[in-house]
Order: C-alpha cells, then sequence, then structure tokens
C-alpha cells in the first residue's frame, strides 16, 4: 500500500537522494576532519584523559544522555526535550532514509515494536515543538544574562530551530498522509492524525495525484532538511552534539583545584621562548576540544562574578572566540606547518589572520586580568569546560613571557618573591600575633607536632583578620589537639601567585614549602584560609608534597562532634548569613561543616542569601584579584548587596580574603554596624 | 654608546637588622639580600637607553660570589654582560676603597659614555660611591636624577633639589646617580631570567685593576667602622582618649620633645 | 689639633639652619680641642653673611662670591670649596647632610683624598680625630666611625645638633678667595622651585592623610590647612579615593603610593591592610580615630580617639602656637 507515496520508487529519485547524501556525508566528513587536525595542533594535555572507561562512559551517560548538569537550572527542561526529542527525531527519520534507498522497507509495519516509538516520537515531537516556541519567547522577550553575546549563535541558533521545527512539522505531515494511505496506525501516531484531515488523502492507484505530489515535497524538503543538517552540524555552534560527548568522556575527574604544573627544568633545556599560551595552538588539545563542546549556552557567563560586574570577561566569549580563532588560524598551520615568530612575519602578507595574534587581539589584557578563578563557570557548564586553565595559562604569557601584568599584580610579586607576602611586610612579622599566646612554634619542639597549623598570609599579617588566628590557636590549644605553627619560618603558599600566573615564582615558593614541611617531618596541615588549603592538599602533590590537610572548619567540626571542645553558650549574632567561599565549596566540596558550626555556636541555620553553596558567588578577591585595584561596579560590593538584601546582621566568612572583602563591601554600602566575622572566632566565642 | 651600571646587593628593606654586641656588621643569618632598589633604577634607564640608542649596558659590582644573584637580576632585566670584583684584598673596603675599586674597574673597561648607579644603597645609606666614582675618573656627574635625555655628546638631566628640581646640561662621559621617580623598574621576563643565566660574568681581584695593596679594602680606606649599635626600642605606642581639649595639645607637644617630628 | 671648618650653605640669601647648627657644633668641638673654627662661604651675594658666621663662633670666614656661582653647580662649587679647603688645611670639614651638602660632600672627599662619613647624627673628637655616630639601614642600626685621613669630612643631618645663642659681639675676619669655577662640564639650564605648590607624597617629611571619617570632599580643606602649616603633602585612603573625594594620585596603600614620612597623622582612617602597607614605614605615625578598635591604633606612636572634627582643628591651633 505504501508505495503509493514513496516518492523513491522512482529510481531517478534515488539516484538524486543517493548523490545528496554522499555530498552531504562528505562534507561532514572533510569537516570533522579538519577539526580532528586543528585540534591536533594543540599541546600534549597533561591530565589523565583516557583512564577508568568505566567512570567515563557513567559519565556521558550522567552528563550527555542524562543531561544532570543542563537540569541543575529550570530552562534545562526545554533543552532536554529538544535534546531527546531530537535524538527520537533523528532514529524515526532513518527510516526515510534507508526507506529513500530501499522503497520496500517500512520500519512500521517490518519492525516489530517501532510503532511504540512511533507513538513516542509523535508526542515527543509536539513536546519539541512546545519547547522550541517557549525558548524563542525566552530569548526574544526575557533576554537571559547567559544568552548575551555576539548575535552569530543567535542566527545559529534560530537556523538549528527552524531546521527542527522543519523536520517535526514536515514530520507530522507525511505523517498524516501515511494514515490516510493506511501506513501507519493511527493509534500510534495521534498528533500526526490530527494532519490526516487537512492534508490531500491519499487515493489508492492514484500515481501522479496530489496526494503524492504533495507528498513528495515534504518528503523532499524532510530529507534536504536532515542532510543540511549533516552539513551544518560541525560548521556551526551544534558542533557540540559533536564536541559535547568526547569532551564529557575525557572531563577531569582530578580535583578542580589544581591548576597545572609546568616543567623549567624541560622548558629550559629546550631554550624556549614563550612561556603560557601566547596563541592558541599552544593550548592542549582537550582544551581546545572544549572549544567544540561549547553550545554558547552562557551558563558560564550567568554565574560569572566578572560578567556579572560589567567587566570585560566572558566566559563563553572566552570558549567562544577560542574556538573560533582556532578556526579561523588552523588551516594556515595546517598548510604551511608550525608557525615561529619568523615564519608568522613571512607569511603576514598571505594570510590576514596572522596579522591577530590570540593575546592582545582575540583577548584583551583586561579580559585576561578579570578572572577571581571562582569556578562558577566551571560548575554551571553543561559539557565540563575548563576555563579557569585557560586564563592562567594566557596569565602565564603575559607574566613569564611579556612580564606585562597591571602594576598592582607587579608589586604583589615582587613583595612575595622578597618578603614572601603580597603585601611586602617584613616575614620576621609573621608571626607577631602569637606574642603572649604561648602558641607551640614547630622550630622550639624536641619532636615535630601531629599537625601544623598553617595560617598563611592575611590571618597573619593583616591586623583585621590576626583574630582568625588567635580564635583557631585558641581552639586548637584548648582542644588538646598536638600542633605547632611554623612562626618566621612560614612561607606564602604560592597559591596567589600562580593563580596571577608568575608559575616561575609559585614554583619556587611550593618546592620551598615543601622541603621546609618535610625537614619537620609534616602529614598533617590545618589551613584557615580557603586558598592555603586548596594549594596545600591538592596542588603540593605535584611536587612531592602528600598530605592530609583540613581547614578548620573541618577539623573544629570534628573536635565538636568528637566531644574535645565544649560551647559554653550561645552566640546572638542576630540574623546571620554564610558566604561559601569559592575555593572552600566549589573547589573543595566543603558546605556543611561550617554551616553546622554556625548551627552549633548560634542555636539557629544560617541565612542562605540569593547565591550559595555550589552558586555561591564570589567576593571578588579569588585569582590574585585582592591585590588589584577593580573598576567599578566592584564585585565585594554586589557581594554584600547580597549580605544586605538578605537582611544580614552578620556575615560569616570561612575566608580570610573574602573577610576583608565583606569588611570593605560594607564600608562602602554604610552598613558598618553588620558585623563580619570567621567561624573560627564564632566558635571561639561560643567556648568562653 | 656604552653604559656602566654600577650595583650593590643589600639585604631587603624589609628585614630585620639585628647587631651583635662589638661586631661590624649586622647578623646577616636568614637575611634576605636583593638589588639595591636605587641600582634598579640605574639598571632601567642604562636599559631603556640601549634600546632607544643600541649600544651596551655592562654591569659592574664589587661584592662576594652571592652579590651573583643581583647581577643575575639586572641581567635579567636587559643588561648585556657584568663584572664582579671580588677578593680579600677588598675586604674592610669603605665608599672611598669601593669607589676607588670601581673607577679602576671602569677605567679598565674604558670607552664608556654614561655610568648610571643609584642614589644611595639602602643598607648604609651613604650617598658617596657614585659621585667618587665620577670624581676619581675626572667626569662629571649628577646626583638624585630623576628625568634623563640622552643627546648628541651631552645628556640633559632634570635632579631633585631642595624645594625643586634643577635641570642640567652635562658633557658626556659623565655619571647620574638615579633618584626613585626616574622610571619604573621592569619586572624581569622568564625569558630574560633564562638569558641571564648564559651572559658573561667577569670575576676581577685586585691585582686584575692594578690596585696596590695600600689602595683596596681596608689600607685604601679613609674611614672604619668602630661598631654597630641598636637604635633604642621604638616605645610601643601610646593611645590617649579623653576630652579632645586636653589629649590634642598634649600629644602635640610629644610631636615636638618627643618624636621631634614637628 | 687643626682647624674645624664648617661649609655654609645659603638659601634664598640666609644661611640655612644646619649651617648655624654645625658652627654651634664646631665651636664646641674646636674648643674642646683647642682649634680654630672657620666658614666657608660660595655663592653669589653672600658675603655679607660671613658677619653671621662670626656671631656664631666662626673666627674666619673664606668667601668665594661670584654671579657664577648664583645657582648651586655640583662641579663649580666643589672646584672652588676645595681650593678653599686645600688653602685651609683643616682637620675637620662639616658640612650639611642636605641635598647640595650630600652632593658636594663626596665631591670634596675624592678631590681631597678625605675620608667621608654622610649624614651623621652626632660627631665628637677623639685625639684630634673624628669620631662620628650615623644611622645605617634607615635608622634600623647606627653605627660609629672613625678615621685615619688627614682631612676628615663629615656630613651631618639637619635638625639634630641644637643652635647655640649667637654672640652679637663676636666677628669673623673675612678671606675673599678666587671664585673661580675653572673648566666645568656641566651647565644649569634652570631651576624650578615648586615652594607653594603641592609637595609630591613621596618625597613629603610630613603627610596629613585622611579616609572615609572625612565624610566628605569638602572636609579635607582642615587637613589642607594643618598640612601647610606643617609643609606637609595630604594624602588619602583607597576609601576616600573610591568615594570621589580625593584624585587616584593622592592615594596612599598597596595599591596607591608608599611613602616613609617622618610624620604621618591619619585622620578617620581605620587602618585596612591595604592602606598600612603604604605607610607603616612612617617613622612616626599619629591615628585620629574614634574607633578605638581601628587596626590603625596598632601601628599608631601616638593615637587620639575622638572626633577627627573636633581633634584636628585643636591639633592645627597647637601647630600654629609651636610654629610661632
Amino acid at each position: 500500500m505504501y508505495e503509493y507515496l514513496t516518492p523513491s520508487e522512482f529510481i531517478p529519485v534515488r539516484i538524486i537522494f543517493l548523490i545528496a547524501f554522499a555530498t552531504a556525508m562528505y562534507f561532514f566528513a572533510i569537516r570533522v576532519k579538519f577539526l580532528f587536525a586543528a585540534m591536533k595542533l594543540g599541546v600534549e594535555d597533561p591530565k589523565p584523559r583516557f583512564d577508568d572507561p568505566g567512570k567515563r562512559v557513567t559519565s556521558v551517560l550522567t552528563f550527555v544522555f542524562g543531561q544532570k548538569r543542563v537540569l541543575m537550572f529550570l530552562g534545562g527542561i526545554g533543552h532536554f526535550t529538544i535534546f531527546w526529542g531530537f535524538l527520537m527525531i533523528a532514529f524515526a527519520t532513518s527510516e526515510l532514509l534507508v526507506n529513500a534507498i530501499f522503497p520496500s522497507v517500512n520500519f512500521w509495519t517490518m519492525v516489530p515494536g517501532f510503532p511504540i516509538v512511533g507513538l513516542i516520537v509523535d508526542i515527543i515531537s509536539l513536546c519539541v515543538i512546545i519547547a522550541i516556541v517557549i525558548s524563542l519567547i525566552r530569548r526574544f522577550a526575557f533576554k537571559p544574562v547567559r544568552l548575551e553575546g555576539p548575535k552569530s549563535g543567535m542566527y545559529d541558533a534560530l537556523i538549528i530551530l527552524g531546521l527542527i521545527t522543519t523536520l517535526i512539522i514536515t514530520y507530522f505531515m507525511m505523517g498524516g498522509m501515511r494514515i490516510s494511505a493506511g501506513e501507519i496506525n493511527p493509534a500510534f501516531a495521534p498528533i500526526s492524525n490530527l494532519f490526516t484531515g487537512i492534508m490531500p488523502a491519499a487515493v489508492e492507484g492514484s500515481v501522479g495525484s496530489t496526494a503524492k505530489l504533495v507528498f513528495g515535497i515534504l518528503w523532499a524538503i524532510h530529507l534536504s532538511s536532515l542532510l543540511f543538517f549533516i552539513y551544518y552540524i560541525p560548521r556551526s555552534k551544534h558542533l557540540h552534539l559533536l564536541g559535547a560527548i568526547p569532551n564529557i568522556y575525557l572531563r577531569d575527574f582530578g580535583t578542580t583545584g589544581a591548576i597545572n604544573k609546568m616543567d623549567f627544568e624541560k622548558l629550559e633545556e629546550e631554550e624556549a621562548e614563550v612561556f603560557g599560551v601566547q596563541e592558541v595552538e599552544q593550548f592542549t588539545w582537550k582544551q581546545l576540544l572544549d572549544g567544540y563542546a561549547c553550545t554558547e549556552c552562557g551558563r558560564c557567563q550567568e554565574q560569572c562574578p566578572a560578567y556579572n560586574t560589567e567587566k570585560p570577561l566572558s566566559p563563553k566569549i572566552l570558549v567562544h572566540e577560542m574556538k573560533e580563532h582556532l578556526l579561523e588560524r588552523a588551516p594556515v598551520i595546517l598548510a604551511e606547518g608550525k608557525l615561529d615568530m619568523e615564519k608568522t612575519e613571512e607569511l603576514k602578507e598571505k594570510y590576514e589572520i596572522l596579522n591577530k595574534s590570540m593575546i592582545g587581539n582575540v583577548f584583551s589584557h583586561e579580559f585576561i586580568w578579570s578572572c577571581t578563578t571562582c569556578q562558577a563557570c566551571q560548575t554551571a557548564c553543561p559539557v565540563w569546560i575548563e576555563h579557569v586553565q585557560l586564563i592562567v595559562d594566557m596569565r602565564r604569557y603575559l607574566v613569564l613571557t611579556e612580564a606585562a601584568m597591571p602594576s598592582e599584580a607587579e608589586l604583589a610579586m615582587r613583595n612575595m618573591e622578597k618578603n614572601s607576602n603580597p603585601w611586602g611586610i617584613g616575614n620576621h612579622k609573621r608571626a607577631e600575633w602569637a606574642e603572649g599566646l604561648d602558641v607551640p612554634v614547630m622550630s622550639a619542639l624536641e619532636e615535630p607536632a601531629e599537625y601544623l597549623l598553617y595560617l598563611g598570609c592575611s590571618a597573619q599579617f593583616d591586623e583585621e583578620n590576626k583574630g582568625i588566628a588567635i580564635s583557631t590557636a585558641k581552639i586548637l590549644k584548648a582542644a588538646g589537639v598536638n600542633f605547632a605553627i611554623l612562626g618566621e619560618e612560614e612561607m606564602c603558599c604560592g597559591e596567589t601567585a600562580r593563580r596571577l600566573g608568575n608559575e616561575y615564582l609559585s614554583d619556587a615558593m611550593m618546592q620551598g614549602n615543601v622541603e621546609i614541611f618535610a625537614g619537620y617531618n609534616v602529614k598533617k596541615i590545618i589551613t584557615v584560609c580557603p586558598h592555603c588549603y586548596n594549594t596545600t592538599k591538592n596542588e603540593y602533590p605535584q611536587y612531592g608534597g602528600d598530605y592530609e590537610v583540613y581547614h578548620h572548619t573541618e577539623f573544629i567540626k570534628m573536635l565538636l562532634d568528637q566531644n574535645k571542645i565544649k560551647l559554653n553558650k550561645k552566640v546572638d549574632l542576630g540574623n546571620l548569613v554564610y558566604h561559601d567561599s569559592c575555593y572552600l565549596g566549589r573547589y573543595n566540596d566543603i558546605y556543611d561543616q561550617p554551616r553546622s558550626l554556625i548551627q552549633a555556636a548560634t542555636g539557629k541555620a544560617p541565612t542562605e542569601m540569593a547565591k550559595h553553596h555550589k552558586f555561591s558567588f564570589c567576593c571578588g578577591a579569588g585569582g590574585g584579584m585582592m591585590w588589584m585595584e577593580e573598576e567599578e561596579p566592584r564585585i565585594n560590593v554586589r557581594r554584600t548587596e547580597m549580605a544586605i538584601d538578605a537582611g544580614a546582621d552578620t556575615i560569616c566568612t570561612a575566608c580570610p580574603y573574602c573577610r576583608t572583602m565583606f569588611l570593605d563591601g560594607v564600608k562602602v554600602k554604610e552598613q558598618e554596624n553588620i558585623k563580619c566575622v570567621d567561624i573560627s572566632q564564632v566558635i571561639a566565642d561560643a567556648m568562653e | 654608546m656604552k653604559t656602566i651600571v654600577l650595583i650593590k646587593q643589600v639585604p631587603d628593606t624589609e628585614t630585620k637588622v639585628k647587631v651583635n654586641p662589638g661586631e661590624t656588621d649586622i647578623n646577616r643569618e636568614g637575611i634576605n639580600l636583593v638589588l639595591n632598589p636605587y641600582d634598579e633604577f640605574a639598571a632601567e634607564e642604562a636599559i631603556k637607553i640601549k634600546e632607544a640608542k643600541g649600544g651596551e649596558v655592562v654591569v659592574c659590582t664589587l661584592g662576594e660570589k652571592k652579590a651573583e644573584e643581583a647581577i643575575r637580576t639586572a641581567l635579567a632585566m636587559g643588561a648585556d654582560r657584568a663584572i664582579r670584583l671580588d677578593g680579600e684584598a677588598f675586604a674592610g673596603s669603605d665608599n672611598y676603597a669601593t669607589a676607588k675599586a670601581l673607577a679602576k674597574a671602569i677605567e679598565k673597561e674604558g670607552d664608556y659614555d654614561l655610568i648610571l648607579c643609584g642614589k644611595q644603597a639602602v643598607d648604609d645609606d651613604s650617598a658617596q660611591v657614585g659621585t667618587l666614582v665620577a670624581e676619581m675618573l675626572g667626569i662629571p656627574s649628577a646626583s638624585l636624577v630623576i628625568n634623563c635625555e640622552v643627546g648628541d655628546g651631552s645628556v640633559t638631566i632634570t635632579r631633585e633639589i631642595e624645594g625643586g628640581n634643577q635641570e642640567l646640561e652635562i658633557a658626556m662621559p659623565c655619571l647620574l646617580t638615579a633618584q626613585k621617580g626616574l622610571n619604573e623598574p621592569r619586572y624581569p621576563s622568564l625569558p630574560g631570567i633564562m638569558k641571564a643565566k648564559r651572559k658573561k660574568l667577569d670575576v676581577l681581584s685586585a691585582g686584575d685593576l692594578g690596585l696596590g695593596a695600600d689602595e683596596a679594602g681596608a689600607a685604601g680606606s679613609k674611614t672604619a667602622i668602630k661598631e654597630l649599635s641598636m637604635p633604642p626600642e621604638r616605645k610601643a605606642g601610646q593611645v590617649f582618649e579623653g576630652e579632645p581639649e586636653e589629649i590634642v595639645p598634649k600629644v602635640a607637644q610629644l610631636l615636638r620633645e618627643e618624636a621631634k617630628v614637628i | 689639633m687643626a682647624n674645624i671648618l664648617v661649609i655654609a650653605e645659603v638659601k634664598e640669601g640666609k644661611l640655612k639652619k644646619v649651617t648655624l647648627e654645625l658652627l654651634s657644633k664646631g665651636k664646641e668641638l674646636a674648643a674642646a680641642a683647642g682649634g680654630a673654627l672657620e666658614g666657608c662661604l660660595v655663592g653669589s651675594g653672600v658675603e655679607a653673611l660671613a658677619a653671621e658666621m662670626g656671631q656664631y663662633g666662626a673666627s674666619k670666614v673664606y668667601v668665594a662670591d661670584s654671579g657664577d656661582l648664583a645657582d648651586y653647580n655640583g662641579e663649580a662649587y666643589a672646584n672652588v670649596t676645595a681650593k678653599i679647603i686645600q688653602d685651609a688645611a683643616p682637620g675637620i670639614v662639616l658640612v650639611g647632610a642636605s641635598i647640595q651638602g650630600k652632593d658636594l660632600a663626596p665631591r670634596l672627599s675624592a678631590k681631597l683624598g678625605a675620608g667621608l662619613a654622610s649624614d651623621c647624627t652626632n660627631i665628637s673628637v677623639d685625639g684630634g680625630s673624628l669620631v662620628v655616630t650615623r644611622p645605617i639601614y634607615a635608622g634600623k642600626a647606627f653605627e660609629t666611625r672613625t678615621f685615619s685621613s688627614d682631612i676628615q669630612i663629615a656630613s651631618v643631618r639637619p635638625n639634630v645638633l641644637p643652635v647655640s645663642d649667637p654672640d652679637a659681639g663676636a666677628s669673623a675676619e673675612v678671606a675673599k678667595v678666587d671664585a673661580a669655577a675653572g673648566d666645568v662640564k656641566t651647565k644649569v639650564l634652570k631651576t624650578e622651585l615648586t615652594a607653594g605648590d603641592k609637595i609630591e607624597l613621596t618625597e613629603a617629611d610630613i603627610i596629613v592623610s585622611g579616609g572615609r571619617g572625612m565624610k566628605g570632599p569638602e572636609n579635607y580643606a582642615m587637613l589642607e590647612e594643618l598640612a601647610s602649616l606643617l609643609n606637609a603633602a595630604v594624602g588619602a585612603s583607597r576609601a576616600a579615593v573610591d568615594a570621589g573625594w580625593r584624585p587616584h594620585g593622592d592615594q596612599v596603600g598597596q595599591t596607591g603610593k608608599t611613602v616613609n614620612p617622618n610624620l604621618y597623622i591619619a585622620c578617620g582612617i581605620s587602618g585596612a591592610i591595604q592602606h598600612l602597607a603604604g605607610m607603616s614605614s612612617s617613622k612616626c605615625i599619629v591615628a585620629i580615630n574614634k574607633d578605638a578598635e581601628a587596626p590603625i591604633f596598632k601601628v599608631a606612636d601616638y593615637g587620639i580617639v575622638g572626633d577627627l572634627f573636633k581633634c584636628v582643628p585643636i591639633l592645627t591651633e597647637e601647630v600654629k602656637k609651636l610654629k610661632a
């Protein structure tokens, strides 16, 4: 019966289809080959990317097919629907593809159970149409932050959504006609059945009839759309359909807290002239793949503290422009071979693109220096792109190769070089806070203490934050913990230098610290600063320093659970909001201990600000921004406003930098009645 | 154009200075040594001149092996090569003997157009050596230079004077001592640091310079340190609370009589 | 013992105070050691000042007076002064450790093969030879230095030695000497005095600084008045600059200017570390703040807990009295 409607029963149609199909596949293949070659221009990636296939497959199932990260946000339901709808339609449409070559094939009648699939496709297709309509309304009527940015993405999206809509509408129309021709049981195609009455009815034996003509046209539109899709995907932002799966498979399973280490010995041997990433092909192949995986969904941008305070940085633009630039530049390298400075000069006339160096042209210095490394972008990214390393790699180029950094950053670096703290205060003043407190110092002990209390620069040099060091030491003493500080021997952990891109400096600092720690046989470390915490815990292993590291909130919680400390009173701090530090929360997943300590000390759970837990909003100090002057509007002021909006009487932090930023924020907002306290101070108070 | 930069390695200004009684040097244990910050201005200026006019920049210091770290800093910034004067013969040199040795080394090097150095080293704070070297070489000099334009056969400079500035034109060769404000010293790049490790560094002794036994070190010095001492400890801060009419005049008086600052 | 020669410094037709300090000390040393105190005057139209030097104890003053010496030119002054020293043949030469004196002294040291100690805060004579004490490491330590040369030069820090009362009856023999500077390769193109203009923060000996506690830009007039009395520069904290009350160039701190004046008066500044990092090496810090808990009091030598709008005017009045 169905042959009434099948255009492919005409041999010329079949031949034309085959040619069209082969052409589409050919263009698809050469593009994919090019994309692969372009990606391979990247350098070796230092992280394990292929280990443990089991967990990687699970990860793909969770994040690609389960769309776990897409569904973190409400808007994700739309994508989920379109994604699955598209997969189903593609599957259903495969029938038409096979049928186009073998006219006698009909899945509906030949494949058992296919009508069930057909039913699902039929219904989900309607959902897709609804999702598309909603997404268009959202995009144009509400203009969400995350979709701000280059218009090219918007046109791309419109083309793709148009194509999907065309596929679905033609599918419904053809379905309706096939129902009237008796090819499909209307019970399994309720939506298509709605079109049955509208479409010209198929009449048996009516070769050349209107129905046949109309069906032929729909068939041609449907299949051309599909073939165009095949051609178009790798050439549009919907490249992510191809990029996302491998990117999620290859994602970093290690801690997100560790920045890649540079091997200076090797670089010196190679007599390297460029350090860090100046040109796009100096990124690793995996970083380039990140570009292919990006959908420009903008969830990163929506979370980014820099973008949300009118800074030039957008993590979406970062990844998008990196990809665009790669795709422009790769053909030159693929044709001419590796480009060095000399060769680039020679070829500049021949290739316009070579006049455009990535740093300075694609990404401005201001763009690169706006990042607080807070990782909100990475946490929001549905396809596991690693933005922060991209920024640090480019900062490395600026600092190490060009020595081009904001003057305040340079000053902080010089200070760290000379006095091992970003303020440049004499390091002999590091332990002045401990005078008269009888805090054990490693060098004065016969046997090294079990725990090293590593306090870091802020809690020891900043008059305002010395209270954190004092409270923590008091708590540990009260609990009878066998601990000691390093005193004047303590050096800066190197975190700031590293995030500022000065790997040469941080390398020396980290090596030095691992040696100092080894001198006291340090195995366990307690830190009060999440930056020290992250670095000693996640980055020192790169230098052979493997320690059991505790943030003071973790450790104090332990002491409390073990009844080693007693809270003698409830501290009344009014309405207390807790601010999740990026390096504690997002970086190291510590959310509960601070909250339960607050609960224990004040008798009630902290109030949550508009943004909290893994989507906490950075205080503005990370990534070395603590030492730089930020243009207004400032991140710390924005965050303070969130605390004020939550009705805070007290802002409780677990990071000295955050505390400094809030102290400044409440002054700017002239809300100095709002107290800013560290958790250790609250606990020490409750113990009195 | 050849510029010679005289440098010194000194303890960082934030260093805690400790003096052992009866000794003629501070306790150097655990001290962080850096390139004298004023010499950094001198090095920067020399490199800027080289970048604009071509030529070379030679760094020269009198100091122990450890001072090579300071030399490498200047080389990393962009100086071309270095000379270090070392040896027992130089022990106990005062500013005069130091200047004599440096002047001899510069004469040996010869063919220079400009000599630059910091206005003073932040360890002994003497502010002498640069000017002494110029006089010993018989060339003109200017101290406290905050701007420098190299012309044809002469330099036009601005130097700080009390309550203002003075603009001078000085025939080359000449020596200038750098004051803060002359420039912003660059942060050495890593390629610069790597290259610095391979740059030429000559070590010369008093003998190599042709200095007689009575011209170098303690024997060639005109002054000697008898001993070092520590200043009286900075008194703990005094905080006054009460009626402004009472406490403010009290503080004003203390500023006059105790602190002697107004 | 040999004589002591004080090299005078003249500013705007007057002897600088440091010259009087040197004469006072020189007179004492010469009397103790049995030598004569002599003076040296170089400049243009300076001859009349010899009498004043006499009143402060100089028995003889060598005067090189010439229109060519109107502006300080180190090369010319050194040539003329060295000749005077050679003629006068003193054992000890004292010069003020002013900018001019510190430029001149090493020139003389080299020309005469004389030992020199700079920026001394105390000088004495032991067995006919000079012994000086001088700060090193920015005052974190002191050294005592002895001399072995025939001529011994010390440049002495201004304002540390007292000025004794002049003897109106005393006079000095005036010896006019050749004022020809000889072959000079340095040409003074121009001299610009910025007196009256704003004093550079980084160069100021005294800084009066205001922070958020100033409440508004209009209130800085109060600090400016105090500053002009003290010949001080006016600084600001980051908060005041952020608020737009003061220009960015006035900001003291980690992201502004690093200063180390002799006196830093912080008004309404709480003392965030970003500010302290830029000024804590000041020799003397005065803090005026209404919050007794403010961290600025931790670094202050003298803290005044109180309303700056009351305290600053009183301080201004006190300074006026002291300066009168």
